[in-house]
């Protein structure tokens, strides 16, 4: 790292390099796992815990905070959780009960943590499912990144954020998914499926859709499968690219939403029968 | 020749791992996804006045974050606008859509991957680890104040369907 004269006396000098900063650069860096990946906790409890974990080589320092959001969709079916400090008005919100022990911690190598997270309604909210986030804030570990030359000095900080979703319920749950619209169109080498689907009860659909491309001659010439979560409609896209020299005509999609989530824990995800169906290929 | 500020700029890159168990259809007790930063963004000798950009194919330069671990991730980036001093003195960042990219391995090509929105990447240890690329441009002032400027990258990490 170095400064130079600049050429001219009467300017202002001002020299800033900042090294590499090199996080994990020779060694592994911070390393702080989160689970479960998503929290579930009813009124009668009213807590959750989560593990976090530092697997990496550096004391980590950890906050907790808490935010809303969900998975939404544009028009290109390109799903995104935006967090939000404060939910919209008449969205569900736990944020605003939500509380953490311990809130900040430093997490040495090795070092495992149990998270309690309390969520504390006044008794007279209504039956339903609310939902948050709670973001574990990981900004440790790393060597300096404050270098000084001349008269600027510049500092980058950088930090890792996990979000995990917590869904606080009261009352029975029931949910379900409606197919609002669906499509699936050749286009040039590919076929391009669009779902539009829609929540049904009071909980999060928390599950997973697998479509199939089949060909002409009813053979399967495409899978695909994605986790889904929709909290009130979300918009999905999958494309199927087709080999050179294949048939242009004839094709189906076959397609299934169910809630089977086996990557959350067992007691998570609130069941509905599967949804299935068929789409012609335009 | 104007005001010439030697600016080697490294946004630090992303530290730390993001989470674990995250996976689609595969037992809870999957690897966990692990986001290690292996490089930071260097903007190098900036002049003043003129904007200075790491371009993501620039392997000296940009940022590279190494994903290892198996199923699905899903990243963001909350980029910063500027790196700011305690007077609001500003040097201007601006991350594009064509900044990032993902690199399967090393005899691959690059996968642009937006890093203005939410990538969903999938993790196959089969597959080898997977480097997430990024560029971005600085904007020096062309009289640049003194002061302490500081800026903070946040990669955020959620499991997909969650």
């Amino acid at each position: 790292m170095s400064g130079f004269r600049l050429p001219r006396p009467n300017l202002r000098r001002i020299s800033l390099f900042v090294a590499l900063l090199c996080l994990g650069l020779a060694t592994r860096a911070a390393a702080v796992t989160v689970s479960p990946s998503a929290l579930f906790i009813d009124s009668r409890s009213q807590t959750g815990t989560l593990i976090l974990f530092n697997g990496g080589t550096r004391p980590e320092e950890v906050e907790v905070t808490f935010a809303f959001g969900y998975p939404i969709s544009d028009a290109n079916g390109t799903v995104n959780v935006e967090l939000r400090d404060t939910a919209p008005a008449g969205e569900p919100s736990i944020v605003p009960w939500m509380r953490a022990f311990p809130r900040r911690m430093v997490l040495q190598p090795g070092q495992r943590q149990v998270l309690r997270v309390l969520v504390q309604p006044p008794a007279t909210l209504p039956e339903g499912e609310y939902w948050g986030r709670v973001l574990v804030r990981s900004r440790g570990g790393q060597p300096p990144i404050e270098q000084t030359s001349g008269d600027v000095r510049v500092q980058l900080n950088v930090e890792t954020v996990i979000a995990t979703a917590v869904m606080f319920r009261k009352g029975t749950m029931t949910t379900g998914l409606g197919v609002t619209a669906a499509s699936a169109e050749m286009k040039d080498d590919q076929v391009e499926v669009t779902f539009d689907v829609a929540r049904q009860g009071v909980a999060a659909y928390l599950g997973r859709v697998r479509a199939q491309l089949v060909g002409p001659d009813g053979r399967v010439a495409g899978e695909v499968e994605d986790a889904l979560a929709v909290y009130r409609t979300l918009r999905r896209r999958f494309v199927f690219a087709l080999p050179a020299g294949a048939l242009r005509t004839g094709y189906t999609v076959r397609y299934t939403f169910d809630t089977e989530r086996p990557d959350l824990p067992a007691t998570g995800p609130v069941k509905a029968p599967p949804v299935t169906g068929t789409l012609p290929v335009r | 020749m104007g005001h010439r500020y030697s600016v080697a700029l490294v946004l630090a890159s992303l530290l730390a791992v993001l989470s674990g168990g995250r996976a689609l259809a595969q037992a809870p007790s999957a690897a966990p996804v692990e986001a290690i930063p292996s490089q930071g963004l260097a903007f190098g000798s900036l002049l003043p006045g003129v904007p200075e950009r790491v371009q993501v194919g620039d392997g000296a330069r940009r940022a590279e974050i190494v994903l290892r671990g198996q199923g699905w991730i899903e990243l963001s980036f909350m980029l910063p606008q500027a790196m700011l001093s305690p007077s609001g003195a500003r040097i201007p960042l601006r991350f594009q859509a064509n900044d990032g990219a993902m690199l399967r391995n090393s005899s691959s090509g690059m996968v642009t991957l937006n890093p203005l929105e939410t990538n969903r990447i999938h993790l196959n240890p089969g597959q080898g680890m997977v480097r997430i690329l990024l560029g971005g441009t600085a904007f020096p002032a062309q009289d640049q104040a003194a002061g302490r400027y500081t800026a903070t990258i946040v990669v955020v990490a959620t499991t997909p369907g969650t």
